[in-house]
């Protein structure tokens, strides 16, 4: 009862800090357009449509798939938002591939957004006010006492933050919609920039971004006009509640489940040497590490060795993040569809200066919450 | 395509705030819709969730529901922030893709704003038209001005409306009462409170293991209409024609009929645009005038048109929902008891 599914088409904004020339509006289609121009496809072929985007609280808008109808081109469609927490692109991505799936349309259009610059991400996500704003609470804090937490149970070590970030910083660099490129980056610049929330430091952060990304799906038919669709071999999004005593911030059982259910989907046995790159949801660098134990690549305590001896850099065995990740530019609705869209780019062959040679299959991953929404896909050169 | 059914509902409104938290609001309908489609949390592989931080004030208001959900061991869930009704499509959906054998689907509402219709002014255009603040109940009254001006209605026609649906009105005194936005009355607006509402959606072999009459879904279809209010004729409800049309409602017979109408007005628009030639009975719950858990509320009038299936009463049901400013977005839902 499953259909085939393929990804088509694929556009993103060049992200930065404030795109003052653009509304909300302007954003999404400067998007949409660049993938329907890559699939080669009018507006008129699109069945319907699917919005990604983080909570309403950031830009302060309820249902903004209401007032973005027009510029999305959804008048007179099918439409559906997801949300869920930050993985909100990913679960976008994986409503549109069910969409295909399950028959119900030919071509999907999947766009999600995040404009920063109008809205105030570390002060929405306060839950507690007016308490958590005296401590800096929020994502920041949150983050850094996980990242605490798993330094305590690896013993990795304390440069390893540095190593994470100074790989994804200089992959950005080879990434034209990146939104941070700073050539001359160094470890050193890393290691001494500003201690945020211990061990989190300045350059091991994700930007506050605005920008969009827009990822056309198809079924076979359709992708039988293409020379090089990136089919989807598996997709899913697993949740786990955020506060409950069962749920492990560091290696969250959601994260597993996800990761062994896009595997067996795909028929992956061993992800490390099966899949030939991973675009990974790190808003902090020191999550990769631990990310790297939760998705199977490392067994647990072990992970910060892949990127101690580089294995993850975009030379090495399995490069992770060649896009820069989101320390390249985090809007964070659309941070989780862009690390679905890099993955079909490499697939394709199309990701431009920062293509890895001769990417077969690769693994988009999104997360979001408290560590407990994730979302991933499986997309290959080959028809499964 | 694969057959589902919905096969267990439950709903509660709250029309006096009694200090229950999303999860104690959505915990008790949860396992009781559970509970009447005798299907266990654990056989639950989707789980789909609606509300808004808007109303209850605070960013991820799903994290806070968590506690009332079936979400452990991890399940596929989203949450969306919009009606409930929406979520139960995405639901639908992954279970006609094959991705679970059933699904739970549920939307709470919890209104702490003081003013609580005002909210839904955060659903309009933020550069050019959520700055004139025209406020959802001025909005709507243009929509039933257009709609009076059509010639198809007058405001004897919404006084009946609220007075069907109303048990504490009658159409001889409504007349009397001052407007709060021309032509609208404060009875022609829905009483906005908070609720929640959960729905059990099976496939195939467990819909038929857990009930007699399973709601089997014949047809469900949502479209969307421009932003521009001044685009759209305001006096119909073309993106409910169009859903409406998919299903082969136009014409046809329907034993129950729920509308999603937070405004006495938008009934008659949204029954003439579904265009069925009989219904039987008409938002036989008193729909949403008397009582509206914003993004609860149409997820119930999908629930209630099912229940009548469940049982046994009906074979052929309609349920509708809506979201945004005068019914921008709209979904329809149609269940037969043989399929």
């Amino acid at each position: 009862m499953s259909a085939r599914c393929a990804v088509v088409g694929v556009g993103q904004t060049h992200h930065s800090a404030s795109r003052r020339d653009v509304t909300l509006g302007g954003l999404v289609r400067e998007a949409a357009e660049r993938a329907l121009l890559d699939a080669d496809l009018g507006w008129d072929e699109i069945d319907a449509v699917v919005l990604g985007k983080g909570p309403d609280f950031m830009e302060g808008l309820m249902s903004p798939e209401l007032h973005l109808a027009d510029a999305l081109g959804a008048v007179g469609k099918p439409i559906l938002r997801a949300y869920t927490s930050g993985n909100a692109g990913g679960v976008a991505a994986s409503i549109g591939v069910s969409l295909i799936s399950a028959e119900v349309h030919s071509r999907v259009l999947v766009v999600a957004f995040e404009k920063q610059s109008e809205s105030s991400a570390a002060g929405s996500t306060l839950q507690h006010l007016p308490f958590e704003a005296r401590w800096q609470g929020g994502t920041g804090s949150l983050f850094g006492a996980v990242c605490r937490e798993y330094i305590h149970r690896s013993g990795a070590p304390a440069h390893i933050g540095d190593v994470a970030a100074l790989k994804d910083r200089q992959n950005a660099v080879r990434n034209p919609f990146a939104q941070v490129r700073r050539a001359d980056i160094t470890l050193e610049a890393i290691a001494a920039s500003r201690m945020l929330w211990d061990p989190i430091r300045l350059l091991h952060s994700s930007p506050s971004s605005d920008g969009a990304c827009a990822v056309v799906l198809s079924d076979e038919r359709t992708a039988a006009r293409y020379g090089s669709p990136a089919w989807v071999h598996a997709c899913a999004v697993r949740t786990e509640p955020p506060v409950a005593p069962r749920h492990d911030n560091v290696d969250p059982r959601a994260g597993r489940e996800c990761a062994s259910a896009v595997y067996r989907q795909a028929g992956i046995a061993d992800p490390f040497s099966d899949l030939d790159v991973a675009e990974l949801f790190v808003p902090y660098s020191w999550i990769e590490p631990m990310l790297l134990e939760n998705l199977g690549f490392a067994p647990a305590g072990s992970g910060w060795q892949l990127i101690e001896d580089e294995t993850t850099t975009a030379g090495g065995d399995l490069p992770v993040n060649p896009s820069g990740g989101l320390l390249g530019a985090n809007p964070i609705g659309a941070a989780g569809l862009i690390r679905f869209a890099e993955a079909a780019m490499q697939v394709r062959g199309r990701a431009g200066p920062h293509q890895i040679d001769g990417v077969r299959v690769a693994l988009g991953h999104a997360a979001g919450g408290y560590s407990n929404c994730v979302a991933m896909w499986v997309v290959g050169r080959d028809r499964p | 395509m694969r057959r589902i059914a919905i096969v267990g509902f439950a709903s509660e409104v709250v029309l006096e705030p009694d200090g229950r938290n999303e999860a104690e609001l959505v915990g008790p309908v949860v396992d009781a819709a559970l509970g009447a489609a005798k299907v266990s949390a654990a056989d639950i592989g989707v789980v789909g969730s609606a509300g808004s931080e808007f109303l209850n004030g605070v960013i991820g208001t799903v994290m806070g529901a968590f506690d009332g959900l079936p979400c452990w061991p991890p399940r596929t869930h989203s949450h969306l922030e919009a009606d409930g009704a929406f979520a139960l499509y995405e639901s639908w959906i992954r279970l006609l893709a094959g991705e679970a054998e059933a699904a739970l689907v549920c939307a709470f509402s919890r209104p702490l704003a003081t003013d609580r219709v005002s909210v839904l002014g955060m659903q309009l255009d933020p550069y050019l038209v959520a700055p004139l603040a025209p406020g959802p109940r001025n909005l709507a009254a243009l929509q039933a001005r257009a709609l009076i001006d059509s010639g198809r209605y007058g405001e004897g026609d919404l006084a009946r409306v609220v007075s069907a649906r109303r048990a504490d009105a009658s159409s001889d005194q409504l007349g009397g009462q001052p407007y709060v936005a021309s032509p609208l009355r404060a009875h022609d607006c829905s009483t906005v409170c908070a609720g929640a509402a959960a729905l059990v959606l099976a496939a195939d072999g467990p819909a038929t293991a857990s009930s007699a009459h399973p709601a089997w879904i014949a047809g469900m279809d949502q479209r969307i209409e421009t932003a521009g209010l001044g685009r759209r004729d305001l006096s119909v409800s073309t993106s409910t024609q169009a859903a409406a049309s998919r299903l082969g409602l136009p014409g046809s017979v329907i034993d129950v009929l729920e509308v999603h109408a937070p405004f006495s007005h938008q009934e008659l628009i949204v029954v003439d645009a579904i265009g069925a030639t009989e219904v039987g009975s008409l938002n036989p719950s008193g729909g949403a005038l008397p009582a509206d858990p914003i993004m609860a509320t149409g997820l119930i009038r999908i629930g209630t048109a099912a229940q009548a299936i469940l049982d046994g009463h009906a074979r052929r049901t309609v349920g509708h929902a809506t979201n945004g400013p005068c019914l921008q977005h709209n979904l329809v839902c149609l269940m037969e008891r043989d399929r």
